[in-house]
């Protein structure tokens, strides 16, 4: 069996590039490290993005990242690096405040950086974790 | 532990951006199980030069000189987890999408995509880090 592996998703509406038939993963495991492609803000019910505001995309996205590391076997704890690109640097402090809840202790390392964002979304987000809950 | 930290380049040193234009770092890393390959821009295999063109040509330049990177170390696109796509203009992404689904049409990687201005006019930058471990 290979040590690199797609991870299978309990909720077929998160899997955003099936969605929109995109050539990609959602999640892929490789070894003990799971890398989670980068995620907008897609409502966990309707698999449809969830457009809204830099706050309310940030909860989405974090929301959804958890269900997805716990499909691979992780979770958010176990989190080591994570990228956050925002429509706009302006809006870093909403999207820090929509965050901080997610990562209660021992935060992982984490980028910030202004960029677009396809669809018109506001907060993209993708991560690398360590196997275990 | 100590993990084994090593350098790595393309068999072809027109594509050696980094050593051919001095920059201060490497085409790719090697750490334990794992390689981190720089972002990399359309650069022409046979005269070592930028190829401006259309997205799909500039993709397709990139994904090829990146498999023949991982394939002059042994490795392989397959063995790719994770890239990180720069496009200069999102307008492009359905044409990338369309390359990448060439060099990527089974188990694909997760990828993430974003826009971002690009230098010297490119229109497309790619990363990505591969698991080479055993199994």
């Amino acid at each position: 069996m290979s040590n690199r592996n797609t991870v299978a998703l309990s909720n077929a509406a998160l899997d955003c590039p099936k969605t929109f038939g995109l050539p990609h993963a959602t999640a892929v495991r490789a070894g003990n490290l799971i890398y989670v492609s980068g995620l907008i803000a897609i409502d966990p019910v309707t698999g449809e993005r969830a457009h809204g505001t830099t706050v309310s995309e940030t909860t989405t996205i974090l929301s959804n990242m958890a269900k997805i590391l716990e499909d691979a076997g992780s979770s958010l704890g176990q989190v080591v690096k994570i990228t956050v690109w925002l429509h706009s640097m302006l809006e870093q402090e909403d999207m820090a405040g929509a965050y901080k809840p997610f990562f209660p202790e021992a935060p992982p390392a984490r980028t910030v950086c202004g960029a677009r964002i396809n669809y018109g979304m506001k907060v993209q987000i993708d991560c690398i974790a360590v196997s275990g809950a | 532990m100590r993990l084994t930290r090593t350098v790595h380049a393309p068999s072809n040193p027109m594509l050696n951006v980094s050593a051919r234009q001095a920059r201060p770092h490497s085409p790719c890393v090697r750490a334990g199980d794992y390689v981190f390959v720089s972002g990399m821009v359309p650069v022409s295999p046979e005269t070592g030069e930028r190829t401006q063109g259309p997205i799909a040509d500039q993709v397709e330049t990139v994904l090829a000189n990146m498999q023949h990177l991982l394939e002059s170390n042994g490795w392989s696109l397959d063995q790719i987890v994770r890239l990180n796509i720069t496009l200069a203009d999102l307008l492009h992404a359905d044409d990338m999408w369309r390359v990448f689904r060439k060099f990527f049409p089974d188990n694909p990687p997760a990828a993430t995509l974003i826009g971002m201005q690009l230098s010297f006019g490119n229109l497309v930058e790619i990363e990505c880090t591969a698991y080479v471990g055993e199994g």
